[in-house]
């Protein structure tokens, strides 16, 4: 399936499904960007005559239970869950690839060791765990990203140390050692370079997942603090009044579910494109 | 190695590893602000004292987590602090038989599903069938359960009325949950298994078995598909998890008396010592349920099972 | 690839996608014919509880799921009926001596346990004996703290026994009290004073609250209780007190409000509780709707010790920035402004008292405290507890004082353990509370603020509100209460301005036309003894 003649970056950039995940990613990264622009209201301007107003000319989206424009929330919402999406998987990769390459690398029993730790984690109720995390810290954006962050550095881990691992023992890892390189420089300049695939491939998995994880989060009523309208926030919200203002959980589905899907391609047509068997 | 040993070995880290999560949760629940007896109007003295004397709060912390310690060992998880009738055992007891019942149907939805959609878009790719499965996938895999869940209500259940709307009486009820809960694994399942047909198929050895005469739904489903099985394999192990954790917010929504829900509320209660339960409980099945899936991974592929 | 193609074809009319066919055709089939065949039990009420009960021991249960449950299986000294005006239950009368400090309670004799004993008097002792009793760990055990000995007891410091509480005979009961305490039978409507059998309590400490142990003296017996799920109550062969006519309930543990419409949509519950306020422009005008104003009042605690609220005429901008009738718009469940602390419905509620929503005095107010139009004035933070209707209130109230006083205010959120520790803890410049009536009397409201009241977080503190709570708490001619409790809130509301009252709570609930003699009151008491059903369609 893949063609060995042509370099993998126009492998990746030939394949369609990452040029269609891109562009959508790019379109909902752009709006993001440019929402304090674009937004005909402010996403915290609440109109107490207007409230749960269905979609027409004046609100293109209609307006929630406090009069404020479900369009602008919308906006600014692709900002706060983009925003809460990538610090969190940021600081996911930083942490699980920290955590894998040492572990994987240095191997023996502090691999055992640290792999204990991702073990007990793993075994550790997630939801209790953000639970806990984000009672802690608040419900601030830095309390959730990190409640998020906690859970998601996980599998990072895993994946890593398992590539790691795996490269350690390839003839080229080897003479690198024999040829008496640091083995920082080693790790970074010949392994991880290895790893970046499965690393980005990954990435782009994790996004979404933070995206759902943030209305779940929501959903209990441990989400984002008000007046902050993620996406997830607003799924909430809309969820308890779908039967009566369907308008409400429709804006931020159809949101979630485009940017999901966008991502979802981008990750499949990268995993095509170099030729990697990544469980993310 | 024998699948005993094997069994064995995982017996004997898993007990530093649940003493490890154990650990943790007791002190990050004292360590949380708020606690089981924090009310709008605060208790009067005396209350409050016979409360926590019952809960051993008013102990140091260290003497707490031994107590806690020797009453576990011994099996005893205490009675819940929210509901002082019930003992946590006792909550766990009746409560889980359901949880696994909606997971487990969950979990069989989305393997069986998934697969079985998986496979039938892989054999007509760009087709409208495939059209339609990847839209479907789509929706699964990016809406939060609890928005898909009101969907299937809405539509299944209060404008088709084909399926009840909540509780959990009669296999009926068992339907709509098991389907919001399995969505998501069994969209992801789908993808991963069609991309792997499809494959599996363009391979040069496909087209020489169907040369050779074999026919069309032998070659799909003995050569296909056991190739792509590998990565559904993998994805049980947190598929299982998922179906525990994911029950949370099905159960929920459907008025299902299952385990999930207490993972939330027994920690917005703080009541202890049915987090500390539900933790260890929780924490035990996922550590068996990885180790199953290993062994049948052992078991399935000779190389992992000739290796020690 | 034409010959992959045709080959892929085959496949897809081939047996396996045959079979599949055949089996959805079957799952439909056995949906259309399962759906006829759920038929229901006419005859038994179905209601939602927004809650699993606690846990229906008396002694033991605080939540208001547990409260529904138990005021139907069992029954104490006293009852409410629907004017919340006390009436005789297993005691039939009662007798007050010369200075209100003992009571003497007369039972009835043909009141019986389900399995066929009478009630006494000793079961009454016991049970109260147990409430106050450390090793029972009671919450509600100062609700008879009025009863002599009671606080002794609960403090370790001397035995039950000594609780002034006794039988003088099989149907007499005598309680001692610590003061003048006219309204006693009020307490004694509160299950928390129901009385217990300790022969079937002591055979299984934790399991008697099962239907196979429990025993109990009210209108029904729990036939039936799956955890987390539904509680069966069945009509009691043993009750005589007076004509149930429901034969039997089943309460359903529904924890969503959407979920609750929905199964009432589909026909599967009759009544719900506590109806999402969502849906009232959908059933506003239909007969099965039923809002009902609680004794419940909602207000904005100040601390006063934090500058600028230390400021009267700051507090006073704050509160006459807010215009009531928008925050119970955006909430939209029928609760009512209000301006004063005592609810409508209570004895000494006075809607003319409090400060009225005034922007330009407001915005007066606050200039000649040194902010004008807002500048300068430093950012506050309004805690609140998770949970839609306090998020809604605490953000529109956040931007009514930006609209109308140009001031920012911070919303923070905790959820409700955290929420109360930091209010005890470290109280924050303002915070969103409310107060529930345990009982349907003034002093149960007025009470919070006296200065050494277990949640008077404000720092406030007036020496003739103390006095006049405590006078009042005593006073037995109605005219000079109300004129007390007209005091105490005008020293609260208008004078110091200590809390900003916002609204009084409402309850909603979807009730089916055929179902008769199902009772709300204020007090969130449901009495299930006199309802019926109409046969029929519903």
């Amino acid at each position: 399936m893949t063609d060995p003649n042509r370099s993998t970056w126009d492998r990746i950039r030939g394949d369609r499904s990452v040029r269609l995940g891109a562009a959508i990613v790019g379109v909902v990264t752009g709006l993001a960007l440019l929402a304090p622009w674009i937004a005909p209201y402010g996403f915290e301007a609440q109109h107490a005559d207007a409230l749960l107003q269905p979609p027409s000319s004046t609100w293109w989206l209609g307006t929630d239970r406090l009069g404020r424009d479900v369009a602008s929330r919308l906006l600014f919402g692709a900002r706060i869950s983009m925003t809460v999406a990538l610090a969190t998987s940021a600081i996911a990769m930083v942490l699980g690839t920290l955590w894998g390459a040492i572990s994987g690398w240095v191997g023996g029993r502090v691999d055992e060791a640290m792999m204990r730790v991702v073990d007990a984690l793993y075994a550790f109720p997630d939801l209790l765990l953000v639970v806990f995390v984000a009672t802690w810290l608040g419900q601030s954006m830095v309390g959730i990203v990190l409640s998020l962050s906690v859970v998601s550095w996980v599998t990072v881990a895993r994946l890593v140390r398992g590539e790691v691992h795996v490269l350690r023992e390839r003839p080229f890892v080897e003479a690198a050692r024999a040829l008496g390189l640091p083995p920082s420089r080693v790790v970074v300049r010949h392994v991880m370079p290895m790893v970046v695939g499965p690393l980005l491939i990954t990435l782009t998995f994790r996004i979404p997942a933070v995206i759902l994880a943030e209305s779940t989060l929501s959903f209990i009523g441990l989400g984002l603090q008000a007046p902050l309208s993620s996406w997830g926030v607003m799924a909430a919200e809309g969820w308890v009044a779908m039967a009566f203002h369907p308008h409400l959980i429709l804006a931020p589905a159809v949101a979630m579910c485009v940017t999901i899907f966008g991502f979802h391609l981008l990750g499949e047509g990268l995993r095509r494109a170099l030729a990697v068997q990544v469980d993310a | 190695m024998s699948a005993l040993r094997l069994i064995l070995r995982r017996v004997f880290v898993a007990v530093p590893v649940l003493l490890v999560v154990a650990s943790l949760t007791f002190f990050a629940l004292r360590a949380v602000p708020g606690g089981p007896y924090d009310r709008e109007k605060a208790l009067p003295e005396a209350v409050l004292a016979n409360l926590e004397a019952r809960a051993d709060l008013d102990q140091p912390v260290a003497v707490q987590y031994v107590r806690w310690l020797g009453r576990t060992a011994t099996g005893d998880l205490d009675v819940s602090m929210k509901y002082p009738n019930q003992s946590v055992a006792g909550i766990i007891g009746r409560a889980f038989p359901v949880s696994f019942a909606l997971g487990g149907l969950g979990a069989l939805l989305a393997l069986l599903g998934g697969v079985a959609f998986g496979v039938i878009t892989a054999l007509r790719p760009g087709s409208w069938l495939d059209r339609i499965g990847g839209a479907l996938t789509t929706l699964g895999f990016s809406l939060p359960s609890f928005v898909l869940g009101s969907v299937l209500v809405l539509v299944f259940a209060l404008w088709i009325g084909w399926f009840p709307a909540a509780l959990w009486t009669s296999p009926l009820h068992a339907v709509l949950p098991a389907l919001t809960l399995a969505a998501g694994p069994a969209a992801y399942v789908a993808r991963l298994t069609r991309g792997g047909v499809i494959e599996a198929l363009a391979e040069p050895w496909v087209r020489t078995a169907r040369a050779k005469g074999l026919p069309e739904h032998q070659v799909v489903l003995r050569h296909g598909l056991r190739n792509a099985l590998g990565p559904v394999v993998t994805v049980s192990g947190p598929l299982v998890a998922w179906m525990i954790t994911g029950s949370f917010v099905v159960e929920q929504i459907f008025a299902i008396p299952g385990l999930g829900r207490y993972f939330v509320t027994a920690v917005i209660d703080r009541d202890y010592s049915l987090v500390m339960g539900v933790t260890l409980f929780f924490a035990a099945i996922v550590i068996a349920a990885n180790a199953l899936v290993d062994l049948a991974y052992a078991w399935v592929d000779p190389r992992v099972r000739g290796r020690s | 690839m034409g010959v992959v193609h045709r080959a892929q074809r085959e496949v897809l009319r081939g047996p396996l996608s045959r079979r599949l066919a055949l089996f959805g055709a079957l799952i439909a089939l056995v949906a259309l014919v399962a759906s006829c065949s759920r038929a229901r039990d006419a005859a038994t009420l179905r209601l939602t509880l927004t809650s699993e009960p606690a846990t229906i021991d008396p002694s033991k249960a605080t939540d208001v799921a547990s409260f529904v449950v138990v005021s139907n299986l069992f029954e104490g000294l006293t009852r409410y009926d629907d004017a919340l005006e006390v009436q005789p239950a297993v005691a039939s009368s009662w007798d007050f001596d010369d200075d209100m400090r003992r009571i003497t309670f007369h039972l009835r004799e043909d009141a019986l346990w389900s399995d066929g004993r009478p009630v006494v008097a000793d079961d009454f002792v016991y049970a109260w004996r147990r409430l106050v009793d450390p090793e029972t760990a009671a919450e509600y055990a100062y609700f008879i703290y009025d009863v002599a000995g009671a606080e002794a007891v609960n403090s370790g410091e001397a035995p039950v026994e000594s609780l002034g509480v006794r039988a003088l005979d099989d149907h007499t009961l005598e309680v001692d009290l610590v003061r003048s305490a006219p309204w006693f039978p009020h307490v004694t409507t509160f299950m928390s004073t129901f009385p217990l059998r300790q022969d079937v309590v002591e055979a299984h400490p934790l399991a008697w609250t099962e239907p196979e142990h429990l025993v109990s003296n009210g209108p029904f017996r729990l036939a039936e209780w799956q955890h987390d799920a539904v509680l069966r109550l069945e009509r009691s062969a043993t009750y005589h007190l007076a004509p149930v006519t429901l034969a039997a309930a089943e309460l359903l543990v529904v924890r969503q409000a959407n979920t609750a419409w929905s199964l009432y949509e589909t026909g599967d519950v009759d009544v719900v509780l506590e109806l999402l306020p969502l849906a009232i422009p959908s059933v506003r005008d239909r007969s099965d709707y039923v809002n009902l104003a609680t004794l419940e009042s909602r207000y904005v605690g100040f601390h006063l010790d934090t500058p600028p609220l230390d400021d009267l005429r700051v507090r006073r901008a704050l509160v006459r920035a807010i215009d009531r009738t928008e925050v119970t718009r955006v909430l939209g469940g029928g609760e009512r402004p209000l301006s004063s602390f005592l609810p409508p419905g209570m004895f000494g509620h006075a809607p003319d008292i409090g400060l009225t929503f005034d922007p330009e005095a407001a915005q007066a107010d606050l200039a000649a405290a040194g902010y004008p139009g807002g500048d300068g004035f430093p950012e506050l933070e309004l805690l609140y507890r998770s949970g839609d209707d306090w998020r809604l209130q605490a953000e529109n109230l956040q931007d009514q004082w930006r609209r109308n006083l140009g001031i920012g205010v911070q919303v923070v959120v905790h959820d409700q353990a955290a929420f109360f520790r930091r209010i005890a803890d470290e109280p924050p410049p303002m915070h969103l509370a409310r107060w529930i009536a345990d009982f349907p009397d003034p002093e149960n409201f007025m009470s919070l603020f006296t200065s050494g009241a277990g949640n008077n977080h404000l720092g406030f503190a007036d020496d003739e509100y103390d006095r006049l709570v405590d006078t009042a708490a005593t006073t037995r001619e109605p005219g000079a209460r109300r004129d007390a409790y007209d005091r105490t809130q005008r020293l609260l509301i208008e004078d110091h301005v200590a809390i900003a009252p916002v609204y009084a709570g409402a309850t909603n609930a979807m009730i089916r036309p055929n179902v008769r003699g199902l009772s709300l009151n204020a007090m969130g008491v449901v009495y299930l003894r006199d309802v019926s059903i109409d046969a029929g369609a519903p």
